[in-house]
């Protein structure tokens, strides 16, 4: 937060701190939208520790906290799965609404290292 | 007894209504669809670390880190299907060469300029010497649309990162409104420990861009190892991360003042230390800004069990 006067000092806010079962290591900034909601990804962390989209809703009034939701966990699966893993980037909202973003590995495209499938994807986070 | 097991299980019927309405909002958003999958053969990119940039059609543009026809990474566009429910198209607009001409794009998203021409980093490929390594230094890049539909692309390397100076950008770039470029590098600069740079265009359509290093980091208190691109905010004041560095060692936010007279040096605020913990480490994104002026961003590390957070 700017400082309230000039030259005085910046404040940080926590808005949340992240654990490993909900979602980790959010590499990229978040996208806001018109109602001050942020969007983001975390490349580890949920339920299958693939990484996750989430929204961050602020408080209805100042100082309040806010509210964490999880809208996606990415699960992936193995060979010919069409789901991806592991989001770096972050998200871009396309003039449909939609959340538009990467997965570096996952995906039906035939790569294979020592533990996952795919080459990575582009999906879509529908409203 | 009884009434105590009843008011156990009514509040459990309450907890399952709760999840369920909390189902109920996460399927509300919950609509995700694979778009496309990056294949293996076929010359096709793999591996995308970047965001992706949507024009007005719907069309999204992206890179990928490795694949392409030399191995080196891409650039792709994925186009919407003619009609609902068809399947997306993907396009590799272009193959990064390596040394030749960039290879390996990392963070950050492409980004448009008015005339409709893409630019990006790549974080290796060009010039190579003592300070960067045989990989190269790093490349800035532009890719104009084709003349006519079906057409190539055009890709043009804008800048080529040398030896002994700024080094490494992997956060991709942003543009002021006159159609200047900015980024970071991770690497170089004075001390080594990355630079924020600006890349002016030339009047002249054949003239090179020329650079200017707003800020090297010195490391330490002062920051190091900037990961991300920057954001342009109100009095074309620029705002971004370090990775490291800073007050604590955990890294830091960032803001540069332009200098008022041409010619003046740029003036740097660490608007924020990073000191692990709660707190958060290690941003590794740039940051937003919204109305009010305030900025936003996360952090890798930190957080409760080292998992990072959303900051203002």
């Amino acid at each position: 937060m700017p400082p309230s006067a000039q030259g005085g000092p910046w404040r940080e806010v926590v808005l949340y701190a992240f654990q490993a079962d909900i979602g980790a290591n959010p590499y990229d900034a978040p996208v806001l939208d018109h109602s001050g909601n942020l969007y983001g990804t975390t490349y580890q962390g949920g339920s299958f520790n693939r990484g996750i989209v989430f929204r961050l809703a602020p408080p209805a009034e100042s100082g309040g906290v806010w509210t964490f939701t999880t809208l996606h966990e990415f699960v992936g699966g193995g060979d010919g799965v069409d789901e991806g893993i592991f989001p770096l980037a972050g998200l871009t909202s396309g003039p449909d609404g939609s959340l538009y973003g990467t997965t570096w590995e996952g995906g039906s495209g035939g790569c294979q290292n020592d533990i996952y499938y795919g080459c990575g994807t582009v999906f879509r986070i529908a409203p | 007894m009884r009434s105590a097991n009843s008011l156990f299980l009514s509040g459990r019927f309450l907890l399952a209504l709760f999840t369920l309405i909390l189902n109920g909002r996460l399927l509300a958003w919950s609509q995700e669809s694979a778009l496309y999958s990056f294949r293996l053969s076929g010359g096709d990119g793999n591996a995308p670390l970047d965001g992706l940039v949507v024009d007005q059609f719907g069309n999204l543009y992206g890179t990928t880190s490795a694949g392409g026809a030399n191995f080196e990474g891409t650039v792709f566009e994925l186009s919407p299907p003619a009609t609902q429910g068809g399947h997306w198209t993907e396009t590799v607009l272009f193959s990064f060469g390596g040394i030749s001409d960039g290879a390996a794009p990392s963070f950050g998203s492409l980004v448009f300029d008015q005339a409709g021409n893409l630019y990006g980093t790549t974080s290796v490929g060009g010039l190579t010497g003592e300070g960067c390594s045989s990989a190269g230094c790093g490349t800035v890049f532009e890719l104009s649309p084709p003349a006519s539909q079906g057409g190539s692309w055009t890709h043009t390397v804008i800048y080529e990162f040398s030896p002994g100076g700024a080094s490494y950008p992997i956060g991709g770039v942003v543009l002021d409104s006159a159609g200047n470029v900015y980024g970071t590098t991770s690497s170089g600069g004075t001390a080594g420990w990355g630079t924020v740079f600006e890349l002016k265009p030339l009047s002249a359509a054949a003239a090179p861009w020329t650079e200017q290093v707003l800020h090297s980091f010195a490391g330490g208190a002062d920051g190091a190892a900037p990961q991300a691109s920057v954001t342009i905010g109100t009095k074309n004041k620029i705002y971004g991360t370090t990775q490291e560095g800073g007050s604590a060692g955990f890294g830091t936010v960032f803001e540069l003042i332009p200098p008022s007279g041409s010619g003046g040096a740029w003036k740097k605020i660490v608007l924020h230390n990073f000191v692990g913990g709660k707190d958060g480490a290690y941003p590794d994104g740039s940051v937003i800004l919204d109305s009010a002026g305030n900025v936003y961003g996360t952090t890798v590390g930190g957080g409760q069990q080292a998992s990072g957070l959303c900051s203002s």
